[in-house]
């Protein structure tokens, strides 16, 4: 950890509120500005804040309508997500076409998707919550499915792929955060980073951290972690990987990789959980 | 962050003697087996990568923690290491039973209606000069893939008393796959502690979140740590890798006669 600078790549507040205000932005800003080419971006607005318990056992959340988990909040005072440029979210590659489609919420959303269509019967701010989304090109449609396990300070997200292409696909599938733990490390931006076989998580030592994890599946996934907050390009995700361990103001993201029969469906599921 | 600094600012001000230089009590108190880690209880959920295996002794200690099939975390060819520690931090005496035990403790008493195998599962031990009772409530989660520990400890002396309480694993992750390779990369939070391969599997020791004094540690002895100064064995820099362990460690000051309880898991991710 003392080999790295906490000083090279400090967030200016200021500077990502500019650039939130520009509908299509471009590579090559500073760390906290950074997102992905041809991108527009959403502002982290809640469609539904969860709330539970206090003080050690506090655990609030927040969805946007577009499915972004846009707020973790664990234990009381202690921010994983919603920090700088706020960015998480879900990314598709048709790897044949390489045609991307995505959603990070303040790190960039591709234009090439439809409204969403919430299910949500008792109103916001209530489970159950199913959120669809097609791509305007009609190739896939993308259903997440929400729900919380309160004891274990976990999101979970069952996400639902299909190929509404006519054609058969090979698709990837990627979840990304860019987790800014412990109030970007009270400021400074700075977690360390690292994975293993189905998890991925950002943490400062003696503090706390906040993972994402897979449900296990037999479906071939990766675990990545960037070096940057906004780099998860689904049709190019191994730009930008970290060495890990990484130090610094990086980003994670597991990635599900399968092939996609036309008008068939393919499930996973992921959780983010505060450890 | 907050708790840390709390612990340690605890450990400094009223523990800061049992930090340094008191390891060799630890040592010298002879640790005896505790029926050689043989399991009383093997709990199996799920297969292939949804498995979740573990084993519990008689004294409860995991000594087994197994998943995906195939990968085992804590046993390394045999029996693991892990278990439990209390200090008593009015006299400094020490308890522990880490799989090989503090020879002051009297036998478990086991309460398992179902018979071996089954849940719930109560294990109820007292020091042997009487001074506390620890009883153990195990339980599992196996969509989580966790196995939980509620720990309840109560001060049976006659006046209050300042207890640490300390859950132990010398973690070896992935060591079906790894042969006799042993090393881990471990890291600790205010919450937890955890152990892993980069790529592979790992286990972490975490609390349930509690308003009581705790902290996470890494352990880089794998001996189990000293019940009275459970971070003295901390590795200098983070992460760390190495034949290590995971601690959770509390402060519980407790009335005599009354109990506190706190909850550990262990989870394989």
């Amino acid at each position: 950890m003392t080999a790295f600078s906490k000083v090279s790549i400090r967030k200016e507040l200021l500077v990502g509120m500019a650039v939130l205000t520009l509908a299509v932005l471009s590579c090559g800003q500073d760390q906290q500005g950074q997102v992905l080419n041809q991108a527009v971006v959403h502002d982290p607005v809640c469609q539904s804040t969860f709330n539970y318990g206090s003080g050690q056992t506090l655990f609030n959340f927040c969805l946007t309508s577009n499915g972004n988990l846009v707020q973790f909040t664990s234990p009381e005072g202690f921010e994983h997500i919603r920090e700088g440029l706020t960015g998480e979210g879900y990314g598709i590659c048709d790897t044949g076409l390489n045609t991307g489609y995505f959603d990070y919420a303040q790190r960039g959303a591709s234009v090439n998707w439809n409204n969403p269509v919430i299910a949500q019967p008792g109103g916001p701010n209530t489970f159950p919550l199913k959120m669809t989304r097609a791509t305007s090109d009609q190739a896939f449609t993308l259903t997440q499915a929400f729900s919380r396990n309160p004891v274990e300070r976990i999101v979970k997200i069952i996400m639902t792929i299909k190929n509404t292409s006519g054609v058969p696909k090979a698709v990837t599938l990627l979840r990304y955060a860019d987790i800014d733990a412990n109030n970007a490390d009270h400021g400074d931006y700075l977690n360390e980073f690292d994975y293993g076989f189905e998890s991925v998580w950002g943490y400062n030592t003696g503090s706390y951290s906040l993972g994402l994890s897979l449900v296990p599946t037999s479906v071939s996934h990766s675990e990545l972690v960037w070096d940057k907050p906004g780099a998860a390009d689904p049709c190019s995700p191994r730009l930008n990987l970290a060495s890990t361990p990484f130090f610094g103001d990086g980003s994670a993201g597991i990635m599900f990789s399968f092939p996609l029969a036309a008008g068939k469906s393919k499930t996973v599921s992921v959780e983010y959980q505060r450890f | 962050m907050g708790s840390r600094k709390l612990w340690l600012s605890v450990a400094v001000l009223g523990f800061g003697m049992a930090a340094f230089g008191q390891t060799s009590q630890l040592v010298s108190q002879s640790p005896s087996p505790s029926t050689a880690g043989t399991c009383q209880s093997v709990f199996t959920s799920g297969s292939g990568l949804t498995l979740l295996q573990f084993c519990v002794t008689v004294n409860g200690n995991i000594t087994e923690f197994h998943g995906p099939a195939g990968w085992e975390h804590i046993a390394a060819g045999v029996p693991g290491q892990e278990g439990y520690g209390v200090c008593d931090n009015d006299t400094k005496v020490r308890y522990f039973d880490y799989t090989s035990d503090s020879g002051n403790w009297s036998n478990a008493v086991i309460t398992q209606p179902g018979g071996p195998n089954t849940f719930p599962l109560k294990i109820t031990r007292t020091s042997s000069d009487g001074v506390f009772t620890l009883t153990q409530a195990f339980s599992r989660n196996p969509s989580e893939r966790i196995a939980k520990i509620s720990m309840t400890l109560k001060n049976n002396a006659g006046s209050s008393k300042t207890f640490i309480l300390v859950r132990f694993a010398n973690v070896n992750a992935n060591t079906s796959s790894l042969g006799t390779n042993l090393n881990n990369e471990f890291d600790s939070g205010g919450d937890s502690a955890w152990a892993y391969n980069l790529g592979l599997f790992g286990v972490r020791l975490s609390t349930v979140p509690t308003a009581l004094e705790h902290a996470g540690f890494v352990d880089m002895t794998n001996d189990g740590p000293d019940p009275c100064a459970p971070g003295s064995s901390s590795p200098p820099t983070h992460p760390f890798y190495g034949d290590g362990g995971v601690i959770m460690a509390y402060v519980l000051a407790l009335p005599a006669g009354q109990s506190k309880t706190v909850g550990v898991e262990y989870k394989r991710f």
